[in-house]
């Protein structure tokens, strides 16, 4: 038993280092390309507006957040600075601050961080059942969004109270019947995000234009 | 002995599953172009499959008659449903739409008349590779049709800006709904096709995963237009069978080819032309703001 332990401790710690590297590179090299080019389409327009051109309307979907944007307006540290990234990057060039490599060192701090938690959550795991496998993660996938849409986006709390709300209401369907567990979950994904689509938790946002 | 005739047959499968997978891209377009994503095709395909096989090995039904009650039964599912769940928008959209996958996909293996977990087995082989490609061609030269008519405007206006397209007197929501139907009927014909020419499916087939596949074949070949999802869904189908020769790094490099394309062409392989329109924004864009 002493080996299966050091095994899985072993591979506890791999995990999460394999998460890291890999997260690392693939987040970096995706971010880094999408917000190259989200950078130069705003070039492009502030080079048309000091041209005198009027440019085309923003479609950015994301620029119409603004009753998030109006909390968002004064980046001080790192962290607001990169939820000024999401809401104004125009602005935020204009200000002189570096777009893509913001974004780069967000998720640099980020990948690391949700790498440990998943790794973690995955030794736990497989010292809860002594037994880990390739698609152990698979399952979780798809509870971990419901845990999300149900608490609310967005909030810790909420993630915390999911998480019993499903656990707690999967297991009493069991008790039911062994199929049911499964609807659950899907039906409490499907209910919420009809019925209460913010979640328990969650800030409803509001659209403006 | 022809060769050709030779090879044809020896690679008939892989050439169904490249006009089915082009199907089911399709279908997934339709939604995308309007700018809606939604994952709940694979469930219709397997609505569609269901439906269709059961009518003809349970009820004896002419070929004919299975395919088109598959394919009604699957938009008849998406009607309601769509017009419950494009209150939301995004990713929201996309949760609700594979959670009611997944909840078909759990009604399967509840429901004992399908096979539960066994699936059905020995459907009648009604399907040949020709009603495949017929029927993506068909739906493909319709949807290229669609595309440049009224609708396939007024879709990509909604994809733009839902509140500016509202405001130009589009009914947002019925060309959503439309859209979605539309792409619903098109993966449950896919998937009661698909049924004809395997003899057999179970509710695995129909899950997430596939769920999953169907975007990324869209996503690779690129939105813009009919061409991205026939030409994704034809390269990764075909990819595994091209890549045979590295064994067991086949997956790896699968994986590799996916990233570069969605990194670099984050519009599809459709927009390759469109690279050196980048580049040349990038100078001009350099040269004004410094």
């Amino acid at each position: 038993m002493e080996g299966n332990v050091f095994t899985v401790a072993l591979v506890g710690i791999l995990i999460p280092i394999v998460a890291i590297v890999g997260g690392l590179i693939i987040a970096g090299l995706s971010m880094h390309q999408r917000a190259r080019l989200r950078e130069l389409a705003y070039r492009e327009r502030i080079a048309m507006i000091e041209k005198g051109l009027m440019p085309p309307p923003e479609t950015d979907p994301q620029a119409f957040e603004s009753a998030a944007f109006r909390r968002e307006t004064a980046p001080v540290d790192s962290f607001s600075m990169y939820r000024a990234v999401k809401f104004r990057t125009a602005g935020l060039i204009l200000m002189g601050i570096g777009f893509g490599l913001m974004v780069l060192i967000t998720f640099a701090g980020d990948q690391p961080g949700a790498g440990i938690g998943v790794g973690g959550a995955i030794a736990l795991l497989g010292f809860a059942f002594n037994s880990i496998f390739p698609q152990m993660g698979t399952q979780l996938e798809l509870r971990a969004f419901t845990v999300m849409v149900v608490g609310g986006m967005g909030s810790i709390p909420g993630a915390v109270i999911g998480a019993y709300v499903l656990g707690l209401g999967e297991v009493t369907a069991l008790t039911v019947s062994s199929e049911l567990r499964d609807a659950f979950v899907f039906g409490l994904l499907f209910a919420t995000l009809v019925l209460r689509p913010h979640g328990l938790l969650g800030t409803r946002s509001v659209e403006r234009v | 002995m022809d060769v050709v005739g030779e090879l044809f047959r020896a690679y008939s499968t892989l050439l169904a599953g490249v006009a089915t997978s082009a199907l089911l891209a399709l279908s997934i377009w339709v939604t995308l172009y309007a700018g809606q994503l939604t994952l709940g095709n694979a469930a219709f395909m397997g609505v569609g499959a269901y439906v269709a096989a059961l009518l003809t090995l349970r009820a004896q039904w002419p070929f004919q008659a299975a395919l088109l009650a598959g394919t009604l039964a699957a938009a008849a599912i998406a009607f309601p449903l769509g017009a419950t769940v494009f209150r939301l928008r995004g990713v929201y959209l996309a949760i609700a739409t594979l959670a009611f996958g997944e909840m078909v996909r759990v009604a399967i293996l509840a429901i004992p008349m399908t096979g539960r977990g066994q699936g059905l087995n020995g459907i009648p082989p009604k399907a040949e590779l020709w009603h495949v490609w017929l029927s993506l061609v068909v739906v493909g030269y319709a949807l290229a049709r669609v595309r440049t008519s009224t609708v396939g405007r007024a879709w990509a206006a909604i994809r733009e800006d839902e509140i500016a397209a509202g405001a130009q007197g589009i009914a947002v929501r019925r060309y959503k709904l439309a859209a979605f139907v539309l792409g619903a009927a098109i993966a449950g014909w896919a998937g009661a096709l698909d049924a004809h020419l395997n003899f057999s499916i179970d509710p695995g087939l129909y899950g997430f995963a596939r769920a999953v596949q169907i975007l990324v074949f869209t996503v690779v070949g690129g939105v813009p237009n009919v061409l991205g999802p026939i030409f994704g869904a034809g390269l990764l189908t075909a990819l595994p069978e091209l890549l045979r020769p590295l064994k067991d790094l086949r997956d790896v490099f699968q994986g590799l080819i996916l990233l570069l394309v969605i990194v670099y062409l984050p519009r599809g392989l459709v927009t390759l032309a469109e690279l050196r329109r980048t580049r040349r924004l990038a100078r001009i864009g350099q040269a004004d703001v410094a």
